[in-house]
């Protein structure tokens, strides 16, 4: 996220954390001078699964803030609320913002992301442990053979 | 740059290393942006350097340590490394003057480079154990057990514990003292406990994954722990003469059989290859590229005294790479397309563990050490 300067987000993020261990968080995108980005988004591992191959997350529909001072006129139709919050990415300031309400959307977006299959566990313990204990066996001969004692 | 405006490296979310590196790398804020790069590259040439210098101590004719030192040097991997800007080449210079500076038998400036490469990344502290036993004297079979065991901790292993404790301590102490408890977390403890469940190279990571939140996990751990633990202590003891070897030997192991081997740049990753998709091959370089590299660097110690065949060598090679190849193409779906491939990528992993075994073993079994090449030459 550093990368991406116009990019602020609300609170400390763990990149390598699964789902269930941590909680959901707010990205305000400032968008100067523009109408459109994209955000890529990169999901998180969630608990695998025994009934389903994948699991759909939802992703909240975006809300549009405009900043109060630099708005002198708005239409006497549309619904809005005053909002608190940072004035520019680097946070040095609040800013009183209005959020426009009921806006036209697609209904948020949703992503299937995949999960592992909890009803092999059994296998996947004993296959990986008698791999594991195979390659050293092996590894553990050759160096009884070739090694110094 | 944080560090020039006097805050703590650990601001910024993934900086795990030492401050030392911070430092090193403030002409990137003050010189220019490339300032990083470079010094890799030039810690990149220094360690063929160094390889070149401890090949022909060791008995290596000039031709064929430029040789070795070649593999080194044109070697993708490492270059791309490097030019990413990613540390590893300065600490294979570390490993690599430690190693050299033993087998010139300057025993204080070993211990002090050993204590340095310790405190930049945890992993060289695997090689305590072989280092020690090569310094130990050996036990005699007439005396007993309390003087055989005073016998081994002589002058020369108790001074090279002193140094290389005292600079690790005292490089803590330091930036403990500056950074407090964040230092100790994100340099050590991050990687001691890391309980990283996303797909890796290690055979264990779809097991740790599946059985995450079991009650088991913990005993599971253990398990994991085993193999590596007995295979580090039997390699250690079997081949203490020869350092180089036995820390290649160490090196591999424990990244074969360790819980966690990916790569720290998965973040910076996605972002970039969901944009070029011709960075598959920058895909292939990264997953594999940080602890490989640890490795790699000691193969070149290796090969001189190796009675491989260069048609086995170049099979073993190639089935090294057909490994990484099928596991990189279910991660890669996986990853960026959103397939379901746990269990290919599962069944890849094991597979990985065999080759990399079976590799191994046959490096080992076809390693000839010094004094048997000496008495084939007699």
């Amino acid at each position: 996220m550093e990368t991406h300067k116009k990019v602020l987000l609300d609170s400390k993020v763990d990149l390598e954390a699964p789902e269930y261990l941590s909680s959901g968080f707010t990205a305000l995108v400032f968008l100067s001078g523009k109408h459109e980005v994209v955000v890529p988004v990169h999901g998180r591992y969630h608990r695998p699964s025994d009934s389903s191959k994948w699991v759909k997350v939802d992703i909240e529909s975006p809300r549009l803030l405009l900043r109060s001072d630099q708005c002198q006129t708005l239409s006497p139709g549309v619904r809005h609320v005053m909002f608190d919050a940072p004035c520019t990415v680097s946070n040095h300031s609040i800013c009183s913002w209005i959020e426009i309400l009921h806006l036209e959307d697609n209904g948020g977006v949703s992503l299937e992301i995949p999960v592992g299959d909890s009803s092999m566990i059994v296998t996947v313990c004993v296959v990986t442990v008698l791999t594991t204990v195979l390659s050293c066996a092996y590894l553990l001969t050759n160096i009884w053979k070739h090694g110094s004692f | 740059m944080v560090i020039l405006q006097g805050q703590s490296p650990y601001n910024r979310s993934t900086f795990r290393y030492t401050p030392l590196l911070a430092l090193i790398l403030t002409p990137n804020v003050l010189l220019s942006a490339h300032f990083g790069k470079l010094l890799f590259v030039g810690c990149d040439l220094l360690s063929a350097l160094l390889l070149f210098r401890l090949l022909v101590l060791r008995g290596a004719s000039r031709s064929s340590a430029c040789l070795c030192c070649g593999l080194w040097l044109f070697n993708p991997l490492p270059i791309g490394v490097s030019t990413r800007g990613n540390a590893e080449s300065l600490l294979a210079v570390l490993v690599l003057s430690t190693l050299l500076c033993l087998e010139r038998r300057r025993r204080t400036s070993a211990a002090l480079l050993f204590g340095l490469s310790v405190h930049t990344k945890i992993y060289p502290v695997t090689y305590a154990l072989p280092v020690a036993l090569s310094l130990a004297g050996a036990p005699s079979r007439g005396r007993g057990p309390i003087r055989n065991l005073f016998r081994c901790f002589n002058k020369d292993l108790l001074l090279f514990a002193a140094v290389s404790g005292s600079v690790f301590f005292s490089l803590n102490a330091t930036f403990y003292c500056i950074y407090g408890w964040d230092f100790l977390q994100e340099s050590y403890l991050y990687h001691l406990t890391r309980r990283d469940i996303r797909h890796n190279f290690s055979p264990y990571f779809y097991m740790l994954y599946v059985t995450a939140e079991h009650r088991w996990s913990g005993a599971l751990a253990l398990v994991c722990f085993l193999p590596q633990l007995l295979l580090l202590s039997l390699s250690s003891l079997a081949f203490r003469s020869d350092l180089p070897f036995c820390c290649f030997v160490h090196t591999a192991v424990f990244v074969s059989f360790n819980k966690v081997c990916t790569s720290q740049v998965r973040a910076r990753l996605t972002a970039f290859c969901r944009r070029f998709l011709r960075s598959l091959l920058m895909v292939c370089f990264c997953f594999s590229l940080q602890y490989f590299l640890w490795y790699l660097c000691l193969l070149p110690l290796v090969l001189p005294r190796l009675t491989l065949s260069l048609r086995r060598g170049l099979g073993l090679l190639l089935l090294w790479f057909v490994g990484q190849a099928l596991w990189l193409s279910p991660a890669y779906y996986l990853e960026f397309e959103g397939w379901n491939s746990f269990a290919l990528i599962w069944v890849a992993g094991l597979l990985f563990l065999l080759i990399n075994s079976l590799i191994l073993g046959q490096i080992i079994s076809h390693y000839r050490p010094a004094e048997a090449q000496q008495k084939k030459t007699d």
